[in-house]
């Protein structure tokens, strides 16, 4: 079933919502490896960049230095420690945010088969920001405890159950004996959105000015608290849900046909949805967890590389999660430096790195039909 | 012992939140003078300095090489602790990390510039001067 092949028009589905992207079967498309290749390249460059740009001036040959000491197990300048234990886990950090972000918005769109899906829709960012809205707000409150068990880790595991807990609400809600709904699960996760945003809202009007600036900044994201052991926690989580998400590329396929088609294809789409929003709540909700919301990239990327390299899911999977990488690479380096030494909301500077990306991309004639 | 030995005032760096990014003070805020009337200087001052809180890189942080850290009890509190509070890394390369200065009160008695600032001044001095 993985060969089901993917007609040349796919929005021709008249129930529920379908891609409205029109899918000009003519033109010509990158295959799968040269999207891979480019998209492998851009994170590379985008990388080194990075590495070079911050507050604290590291030029190239003193890059090389660092790079060349540790390697042999050495250094011990400023410079080393500012590398080593401050900008890389924190450059890598994004290259892992932004992958599993693309990934999983890619997973998303191809699971409600609509353009607007992204991660955020089935409840993991704004489950994970109540969560964290109660932390900050109501922590010293409720549980006052928590952070000298878990330091560092205490909103990063209060994020990541609420990100789950809401989910599984949503999921919850669009369940029933006869299966499982995606355009009562589209319609409930906005609602739920929107109830999680009222909760986060009444949080802020109870706030003192100080939490208020922590959840401010929380909810805008950012890569500042890249530490080497979130950076293994969310490369782990991210390359697992990967792995097992490019599996499902063959069966979303079919699912792009409509969900009757693909279960006559022999698809079991049940379990594909199941999977899918599973995948998508772990990811994005360790990422989020980490990092704060980072929104837009898991919208844009999937569309960006269907418009390069067409509807194929087994493109645009590992195609949105090297775009994803490369554009929160791109847009944390901006963060890092356009205000040094103070750092832009990453919200912020993916905003500005990702739209005149997506713009011009759709405006460059490649969209014609 | 900096400020006693060398006779040069400590540089000071206030810690207003600690999110991802830890929210520091620049010129034109209430930290900013607290600190100047504790007999410190803003580590944060001075020329290319930016005004109000704003969060920090921890690359800029180690630059800007701060000899204390002050911040709120109620900030340290929810790191868990000072131990926890250290064991960030921007903190560890910072001079202030080697003496473990860290400075903390409660946030409005600190900030507050009410009837409690004198109070606030001369325990806070106190303790920069022993930190």
């Amino acid at each position: 079933m993985s060969r089901a092949q993917v007609p040349a028009r796919v929005s021709s589905n008249l129930d529920g919502p379908t891609r409205s992207q029109p899918m000009a079967g003519q033109r010509r498309r990158l295959s799968t490896a040269q999207v891979c290749f480019w998209g492998a390249a851009l994170v590379a460059v985008a990388f080194v960049v990075a590495s070079t740009n911050g507050a604290y001036s590291i030029n190239r040959s003193q890059l090389m230095r660092i790079v060349w000491d540790a390697a042999q197990g050495g250094g011990n300048s400023p410079e080393h420690l500012v590398f080593i234990g401050i900008r890389l886990p924190r450059l890598l950090l994004g290259v892992v945010a932004g992958a599993g972000l693309g990934f999983a918005g890619a997973l998303m769109q191809g699971l409600f088969r609509n353009p607007m899906a992204d991660p955020g829709l089935i409840g993991v960012s704004s489950g994970a920001a109540l969560a964290t809205g109660v932390t900050i707000v109501l922590g010293a409150l409720w549980f006052p405890d928590l952070p000298r068990k878990l330091g560092d880790w205490t909103l990063v595991v209060m994020a990541f159950g609420g990100g789950l807990a809401v989910t599984a609400v949503i999921y919850g809600l669009a369940h029933s004996g006869t299966g499982t709904q995606v355009s009562i699960m589209l319609l409930a996760g906005i609602a739920i959105n929107a109830l999680a945003g009222a909760g986060l809202g009444f949080l802020s009007f109870t706030a003192t000015d100080e939490q208020l600036r922590s959840l401010q900044f929380w909810l805008m994201g950012s890569l500042g608290g890249a530490r080497w052991s979130s950076v293994g926690l969310v490369a782990a989580v991210v390359a697992a849900c990967v792995a097992v998400g490019m599996v499902m590329a063959g069966k979303l396929n079919a699912i792009a046909l409509g969900e009757a088609q693909a279960s006559l294809l022999g698809v079991d789409v049940e379990y594909t949805k199941r999977m899918c929003v599973v995948l998508t709540a772990l990811s994005v909700g360790v990422i989020t967890a980490t990092t704060g919301i980072i929104g837009f990239i898991g919208l844009i990327a999937p569309h960006c590389v269907r418009m390069l390299a067409g509807p194929d899911h087994r493109v645009v999977l590992p195609g949105s999660a090297l775009l994803g990488a490369t554009l929160v690479l791109t847009a944390d380096a901006v963060a890092r430096v356009a205000a040094k030494p103070a750092e832009l909301p990453l919200g912020v500077s993916t905003a500005v790195v990702g739209v005149p990306f997506f713009l011009l991309l759709l405006r460059s004639g490649k969209l014609k039909t | 012992m900096v400020s006693k030995s060398s006779g040069k005032k400590p540089r000071v760096l206030f810690i207003l939140a600690h999110g991802q990014s830890p929210s520091v003070s620049g010129e034109n805020t209430a930290a900013s003078s607290l600190i100047r009337l504790i007999g410190g200087v803003n580590a944060l001052g001075g020329s290319g300095a930016f005004s109000g809180y704003r969060p920090m890189t921890a690359e800029a942080m180690a630059a800007a090489a701060p000899d204390i850290i002050l911040t709120s009890t109620q900030g340290v509190e929810a790191q868990g602790g000072e131990d926890k509070f250290w064991s960030r890394p921007e903190m560890s390369l910072t001079p202030a990390f080697k003496r473990k200065a860290l400075v903390h009160m409660d946030a409005m008695k600190m900030l507050g510039f009410g009837p409690r600032l004198p109070k606030a001044v001369r325990e806070l001095h106190a303790s920069l001067m022993s930190a």
